[in-house]
């Protein structure tokens, strides 16, 4: 059997992984533009604060990746696909034919199209060299604005003002985290980044970047007219699947690849999984991009499966996230923000090391669609599982608003059903 | 493989587990200096007060394990027997896989941006919570209950062609 996989990010890893546990003869090669062994992504945020060193991006010992047994195709781009003498063509006309192929092409980030924006010191945050090319910006970096509050862009922000430098971040919004969070919530994210020297400016847009050719961006201009002055812009608007390869080849698409249960396009040997994918939606029901990195791995891990002949589905994705603000942790899950037709209830508070506290429950109907828990985040996940489960929880609204909600906080009989009932014979042998 | 059960009807809130556990996994591993060195409890009783039951719970090492999909730096792989292994020098604390694990039961260190969670005590043939708790309420054993599993296709599931065909 022969696997190739194009891309070489964390569903393209876990799709090797999966693919060499069921299958030791197959051939697999990984296919990437990037030079790099698959690596974090979202280190690369971290790695600008110098929270981790460049030894610990790769994501795995190179003793596993060894033990995977693939042909690396690395800083090399694909051509094509062609579907019927089911052939990859390389950038330079070799051909790797495939029995199985993945596309984990991911996606890149959105580009803006104001004046000054291809300026040096504009830049993006997705990949290593990204983040390398940012450091080295960083030694004449005073002042820093990024544009957009999302993940990208407040992880940013975080990098840059724990190393001391002058960050604004400009949002469209009237929030940061719109994607993630209600207004309450994000209230209280913004004070307490404020108060460690983020700069926040909502509903506003970075309409110019002003600055020269020879030593790149100076400043921004704001759609009120004020200018800010900076030698850094961080561009964190989103991301868009990358699909060039896929739409050539004639597979389905729609804003990203369309994929069913078990990660596969609308040719049976060809799979898709990750941020170029839009997989089944469990909330919204029906399909959608959440481009989020659990859901990257658990799709890679449930495509290369299959390719392997295995027959899991996953029954559908939802977006979630987790941040932490110098000890102010985030997360939320499902449809957090809540709005028309879903019932939103909150509670906030102190906690007892002065930080505060914020948790938001959304119900549709009766069941559990989306949470966001600020502060207390240690048995946040329960309530991530309780989104998954469906079934009626409404009345323990008030007990899931409160800090420290627990496994005895669930109705006997969900705990057992998640627990589990063992047999008595089974306890004797054991003891 | 073998796996750690609890059962709350058995379950008198006596707490060893948490005791023996933090001994287990201190420096000294002796009783009466494990205080001293800020030992971590990987495993935690829980409390319903109203009903008075109460249940020990710790990481399912579920064979589909959310927190090893979350995990954005390779720290939470299986090990060859099916254990959720933790790499402690890979973790950067962003707290991923407390987002992702439905049972909640991976602790946050949020002074040294680390977790904790249970490790099945691998060194000795029975973890310490198991072999401590006075009443059987934890057992230790091959059983099928009690943590997600690779995920399957249902029929429903498999028959999505309709996603694919034209119009």
């Amino acid at each position: 059997m022969k696997y190739v996989i194009i891309g070489n990010g964390i569903a393209a890893l876990r799709a090797a992984e999966s693919i060499r546990g069921r299958d030791t003869e197959g051939s697999i090669a990984i296919i990437s533009g990037e030079s790099f062994p698959a690596y974090s992504r979202p280190l690369t945020a971290y790695l600008l604060a110098g929270w981790v060193t460049d030894e610990r991006m790769p994501l795995r010992d190179s003793s596993k990746f060894d033990a995977l047994n693939v042909q690396f195709h690395l800083g090399r781009m694909v051509e094509k696909i062609d579907r019927g003498s089911k052939n990859i063509e390389l950038e330079g006309g070799e051909k790797l034919p495939y029995d199985k192929l993945l596309l984990a092409t991911g996606a890149s980030p959105r580009k803006i199209d104001i004046p000054g924006a291809d300026l040096r010191g504009v830049q993006r945050l997705r990949t290593w060299n990204d983040s390398r090319e940012i450091l080295e910006r960083l030694q004449t970096t005073k002042s820093a604005v990024v544009i957009g509050g999302g993940f990208v862009g407040m992880s940013s922000a975080r990098s840059l003002a724990s190393k001391g430098i002058d960050v604004t971040v400009v949002v469209s919004s009237n929030r940061i985290l719109s994607q993630t969070m209600p207004l309450e919530a994000a209230e209280v994210v913004r004070s307490h980044v404020e108060e460690k020297g983020i700069r926040v400016m909502s509903e506003t847009d970075v309409v110019e970047v002003i600055g020269s050719q020879a030593s790149g961006v100076s400043a921004v201009k704001l759609a009120n007219g004020d200018v800010l002055a900076c030698e850094l812009v961080i561009v964190g608007k989103g991301v868009d699947a990358r699909l060039d390869l896929a739409q050539d080849a004639g597979l389905k698409c729609d804003e990203a690849m369309l994929i069913d249960a078990m990660m596969r396009t609308n040719d049976r040997d060809i799979y898709a999984a990750g941020d170029c994918t839009q997989p089944f939606d469990l909330l919204r029901g029906q399909q959608r991009s959440a481009a989020i990195w659990p859901n990257a791995a658990h799709q890679g891990r449930i495509a290369g499966a299959n390719m392997a002949g295995a027959q899991y589905g996953a029954e559908g994705f939802y977006g979630m996230n987790s941040l932490d603000f110098w000890g102010l942790s985030i997360i939320a899950g499902g449809l957090a923000c809540g709005g028309d037709g879903y019932e939103s209830l909150r509670a906030s508070g102190e906690m007892k090391n002065g930080m505060p506290w914020f948790r938001q429950v959304v119900f549709d109907g009766n069941n559990l669609v989306g949470f966001v828990v600020v502060g207390d985040i240690e048995k946040a996940g329960i309530l991530n599982g309780l989104v998954r489960k469906k079934v009626d929880l409404r009345h323990l609204a008030d007990e899931m608003l409160t800090p420290g909600f627990d496994m005895m906080k669930l109705p006997q009989e969900l705990r057992k059903e998640m627990l589990g009932t063992v047999n008595p014979l089974a306890v004797h042998l054991s003891v | 493989m073998k796996r750690v059960f609890a059962r709350e009807e058995y379950c008198i809130a006596c707490r060893l587990c948490e005791v023996w556990c933090g001994i287990e996994h201190s420096p000294s591993r002796k009783a009466y200096k494990y205080r001293q060195e800020n030992p971590v409890s990987l495993i935690e009783v829980q409390f319903d007060k109203e009903v008075g039951n109460s249940i020990a719970m710790q990481c399912r090492h579920c064979e589909d394990a959310p927190c090893i999909d979350a995990c954005i730096v390779g720290a939470l792989l299986k090990d060859d027997e099916g254990r959720t292994e933790y790499n402690k020098d890979r973790c950067v604390g962003c707290w991923m896989c407390i987002m992702s694990c439905p049972y909640g039961v991976i602790k946050p260190l949020k002074e040294d941006k680390k977790i904790a969670k249970c490790d099945l005590c691998p060194h000795l043939d029975t973890p310490a919570c198991v072999s401590h708790c006075p009443t059987a309420a934890l057992i230790h054993t091959e059983t099928e209950e009690g943590y997600l599993h690779e995920p399957t296709v249902a029929d429903h599931v498999v028959d999505n062609d309709s996603l694919f065909t034209e119009g």
